[in-house]
């Protein structure tokens, strides 16, 4: 049983799915609940891996392997490590939350929303779990069609535009991707002379510098469009403006950071050299982000395209922190990826319910809601505290390990002008923010349509009190995540390490 | 030629004939019934019948020889693909056994012309003669013609019947032609024995040889729609009635695939090298002009073609490797590609035919598919997605198989642009998507789906899934 637990895990919001599709048309209203007790159970059934997690051991735990295409060495291959297992128990936790807050914000087809949410979580577990590169390719694409469908079928006016370009984009990326697995698979055939697909196996493959480089930006053209850095990152604000607020939450919450996942999971230990050699560029694009990202979040009106610029500014600081080549960085990433995935999923959450109540995105229509909305006001300037990244609180540790990691990174070949550059970032960040939340909650009430603003239901309240404290609980206690994270990155150094000479220089000459 | 006959044993000849017996059966009861009284349902499970009795015949009469003293090769790489053809038309049976005929033809007299071509196309499979394999394609392709002009829209069927009868005639005749200079070149028709008249005896004359070969290909390129011979396809794929096209699409390709593994088995490094680069070029050209042009379309018919040149296009991808390393997973890859791609256009265009009879076949008249009619709905998308390569449906694993053969032999240029090209496809894919997914529908339905075509996108639907979710099987079986 305990072999099968990630799988059934992996699979049970699918098994859900699949019930719900034969639900008569006149039960259609208590598919929300079915999908929620699906999604609560998974979430059950992840909190058992992560407890049962033996933490500080750096190898795939809960690992079962079934051999699926003998032909080509393809097995069904899933298992955890650290980083995997606080990116599923993000997943499991953000889906409920989204689906729960959902209930009343679907006029219709409420079958085929809970139907699509449930298999994006699936495809979404999968990716994570998945140890063979070709399984992790079959459920990184099946991510796209549920996420089609909830942007398309439910989101905004200009829905049909942002769901092709979000498909056509991520897909073209995806499809690059498939050269490199085609590539590192045929190495790896020619060097063993057996084939195989699982990742720890390709791992061991030792490729030439030019094919290094190959692999490498095209793995990086895959994951930069997904998480996304800099010159990849417009299909975002039309996606996150026209997706429904469950979408929202899952693509700002989990979908971005499969892009980081990627790199740290296959980009960088396939191809050290490589990474080495695009650290600086890699680096400089995140920096880029985070000041652009942060300029146009500054400049929004629009509440949503203003949290969707600042994700591309946050989602900066990963990508610096997995450019430095420097453990203590990357762990800052990964903890970064968990802390926006928190912060800016409660973001949406939070729109969302804005959104419903006064259909109006618009910063200006809003004013002194403080008074009318308190308990939404709290939460609404607790997660903005966390995403500007006040110690205390979860969105500061990943920053701090980023910046701190990175400052003395020679992989970066600028280091301290990159981290100077970041900080003013995180300055922007927090104007940004704090006029976001002036605007909508300070001064006086200007408009009579926001007196009627009903504060946060129970069913709303609890749905954003679990960001809230996970907000408070990893700004405390940090190493609830880093505990877990950092062996894994350390054992993807050690990869990296034993392939390439560079790295090594690299990491010495970290700043302690 | 007496001895000849007198000598063959006839039980070798058994596929053929239940085919071709099959059909005579056919045509014979619709001779006693009158067109009211005849039983669809009846009639297709006859043909089904023969179909499936030549599957199994196939391999058993594969152990006793080859017929006609060479003139057919009974062997496996024939095997593989002759399953995919036959395969294909079991599949698409269910779908013409309705009451109210989808053709302007009698079931009778329609399904007699289908197993008579898809015994041309068997004869192709196990060509390994030149004339042999012509006879097979003329076999193949006169049935096709007159299936084609078969729609209920007379003008429309007629002018693509007459195109594709046309450019049909011209591309065999290139054939002929072909197959004229390279007996000129080298003194034998027969396959197997290119190779070892190469060895022995040299080119008596090197240039007919060569330009003989490359109007072979240039002919069978013809029907299977390669640019720059690919002018005809969409209209012909327009004007034909869904429930032909259907099969034909893939039933072609399966049949005409296998003359490039036996000619470029046979062949020496020198004229493989000059073949694979005219190949890849053709390659190339076919996966932009097929992705680019289908952006374009407004008709689901023409799309659909413009999807078939694109697709073509990866074809060739595989038969460019197959001209360096003519190894079995090649021929595999080509097998497992046809079949996949085979199945995924018949469930497409089972589901026009439905739309057909409704008189709609523009992109926009699909508008609300999901509302109208949710099962033909999925069924299309997973059809759609398949052709597009999207995992896990079976139309991934084909394109993995080939480009895994092409990155093996680093052709890294041909696999990028078979990349970048299903990269622009999935744009019109979607654009279709689009349309039954979000928007509402314009019109009301009249026609109820029936089983038969319920039977066959079902069988259609699970074999994507199946080849998709698990290949092995089906890789055992090809490679």
């Amino acid at each position: 049983m305990r072999e099968q637990l990630l799988s059934l895990m992996v699979f049970l919001p699918l098994i859900t799915a699949l019930g719900i599709c034969f639900l008569p048309r006149k039960w259609e209203k208590s598919a929300f609940a079915w999908g929620w007790i699906g999604m609560v159970a998974t979430f059950a059934l992840s909190l058992n891996l992560f407890l049962n997690f033996q933490v500080g051991m750096a190898g795939y735990q809960f690992v079962q392997m079934i051999p699926w295409i003998p032909k080509y060495g393809v097995n069904y291959f899933v298992g955890l490590d650290g980083i995997s297992l606080v990116l599923v128990v993000l997943t499991t936790i953000l889906s409920p939350v989204a689906l729960g807050l959902s209930f009343g914000m679907v006029p219709e087809r409420k079958k085929e929303f809970v139907v699509s949410l449930l298999a994006l979580e699936t495809a979404m577990l999968g990716t994570f779990a998945a140890l063979d590169i070709f399984l992790f390719y079959v459920f990184w694409e099946t991510m796209l069609v549920p996420m089609y469908l909830l942007i398309g079928v439910f989101g905004g006016p200009r829905r049909i535009y942002a769901t092709l370009k979000f498909f056509i984009y991520t897909m073209a990326g995806s499809l690059l991707m498939l050269i490199a697995v085609l590539m590192l698979y045929a190495l790896h055939e020619q060097e063993f002379g057996f084939a195989s697909a699982s990742i720890p196996d390709l791992y061991a493959v030792s490729c030439r510098f030019d094919l290094q480089v190959v692999i490498y930006l095209l793995f990086l053209v895959a994951f930069a469009i997904k998480i996304p850095v800099f010159p990849f990152h417009t299909w975002l604000p039309d996606a996150h403006v026209e997706a429904p607020m469950a979408g929202s939450v899952i693509l700002a919450g989990v979908l971005l950071k499969m892009g980081g996942y990627g790199i740290l999971r296959l980009a960088h230990p396939m191809a050290p050299d490589a990474a080495l050699f695009f650290a600086p560029g890699l680096g400089l694009l995140g920096v880029i982000g985070i000041l652009y990202g942060a300029y146009l979040a500054w400049v929004q009106q629009d509440m949503k395209k203003l949290v969707a610029y600042s994700s591309v500014s946050h989602m900066g600081f990963v990508v610096l922190g997995l450019a430095s080549l420097v453990p203590q960085a990357t762990s800052g990433a990964v903890f970064q990826m968990i802390a926006h995935g928190i912060s800016t999923g409660a973001l949406f959450m939070l729109v969302g319910i804005l959104y419903q109540r006064r259909h109006t995105r618009m910063l200006l229509d809003f004013g002194g809601l403080a008074k009318i909305t308190p308990k939404l006001a709290a939460a609404f300037i607790l997660i903005t505290l966390a995403s500007i990244g006040l110690p205390g609180l979860c969105g500061f540790v990943g920053e701090f390990l980023i910046l701190v990691g990175s400052f003395g990174a020679p992989a970066l070949a600028y280091p301290k002008i990159f981290v100077a550059l970041s900080v003013i970032g995180i300055v922007l960040g927090a104007v940004y923010m704090l006029t976001l939340v002036e605007r909508i909650f300070l001064g006086g009430v200007r408009f009579e349509e926001n007196r009627k603003v009903s504060d946060l239901n129970w069913r709303e309240g609890l749905a954003v009190l679990v960001p809230v404290i996970l907000a408070i609980w990893l700004g405390i206690q940090p190493n609830v995540v880093l505990s877990r994270v950092s062996p894994s990155v350390d054992a993807i150094f050690e990869t990296m390490k034993s392939k390439s000479d560079g790295i090594k220089m690299a990491e010495r000459g970290r700043w302690r | 030629m007496m001895p000849l006959f007198l000598e063959m044993n006839w039980i070798m000849f058994l596929p053929y004939l239940v085919l071709a017996g099959g059909a005579l059966l056919l045509m014979f009861l619709g001779l006693l019934f009158r067109s009211r009284e005849e039983s669809p349902f009846l009639f297709s499970s006859l043909a089904g019948i023969s179909v499936a009795a030549c599957m199994i015949s196939i391999p058993a009469v594969g152990e006793l020889g080859s017929p006609f003293g060479g003139l057919l090769a009974h062997d496996d790489l024939g095997n593989k693909f002759a399953q995919v053809v036959l395969m294909l038309l079991l599949f698409s049976l269910p779908a013409l056994s309705f009451r109210r005929p989808l053709l302007r033809e009698r079931p009778s007299s329609v399904l007699s012309l289908l197993l008579l071509s898809a015994s041309g196309g068997l004869m192709m499979v196990f060509a390994n003669h030149f004339i042999s394999f012509f006879v097979g394609l003329e076999l193949l392709s006169l049935p096709l013609y007159v299936l084609t002009a078969l729609g209920h829209d007379r003008d429309r069927g007629g002018e693509a019947a007459f195109k594709y009868f046309l450019l049909g005639a011209i591309s065999s005749a290139i054939f002929v032609y072909g197959a004229a200079l390279v007996w000129g070149g080298i003194g034998t028709l027969t396959f197997s024995e290119i190779g070892m008249s190469l060895r022995e005896h040299g080119l008596t004359s090197p240039g007919l040889f060569t330009v003989g070969l490359a109007l072979v290909v240039a002919g069978v390129g013809f029907k299977l729609g390669l640019v720059p011979f690919q002018m005809w396809l969409p209209d012909v794929y327009e004007g034909a009635p869904s429930v032909v096209v259907a099969w034909m699409s893939g039933a072609v390709k399966a049949a005409a695939a296998v003359i490039f593994f036996r000619l470029f088995r046979e062949l020496d490094g020198g004229t493989l090298m000059s073949l694979a680069g005219a190949l890849s070029l053709a390659a190339l050209l076919s996966m932009f002009w097929g992705s680019l042009g289908a952006l374009y379309q407004k008709n689901v018919k023409r799309l659909f073609g413009y999807s078939t040149i694109a697709h073509v296009g990866y074809l060739f991808i595989a038969f460019v490797v197959a001209t360096h390393e003519p190894s079995v997973d090649v021929v595999g890859a080509v097998a497992f590609y046809v079949l996949a791609y085979g199945v995924a256009t018949l469930a497409g265009f089972v589901i026009l035919s439905v739309e057909e009879e409704e008189g709609r076949l523009k992109i926009s008249d699909l508008s609300g598919l999901f509302r109208r009619k949710p099962v033909l709905a999925i069924v299309l998308a997973i059809s759609l997605l398949s052709l597009a390569g999207l995992p896990p449906l079976g139309g991934f694993m084909a394109k993995f198989n080939i480009f895994l053969a092409a990155i093996r032999l680093e052709l890294y240029g041909l696999v990028l642009a078979g990349v970048v090209t299903s990269a622009i496809s999935l744009g019109f894919y979607l654009r279709v998507l689009t349309s039954v997914f979000m928007k509402e529908p314009e019109h009301r339905d009249l026609i109820r789906v029936r089983w038969g075509v319920g039977t066959a996108l079902g069988v259609a639907t699970a074999l994507i899934l199946f080849l998709g979710l698990f290949p092995q099987r089906f890789l055992d079986f090809f490679m």
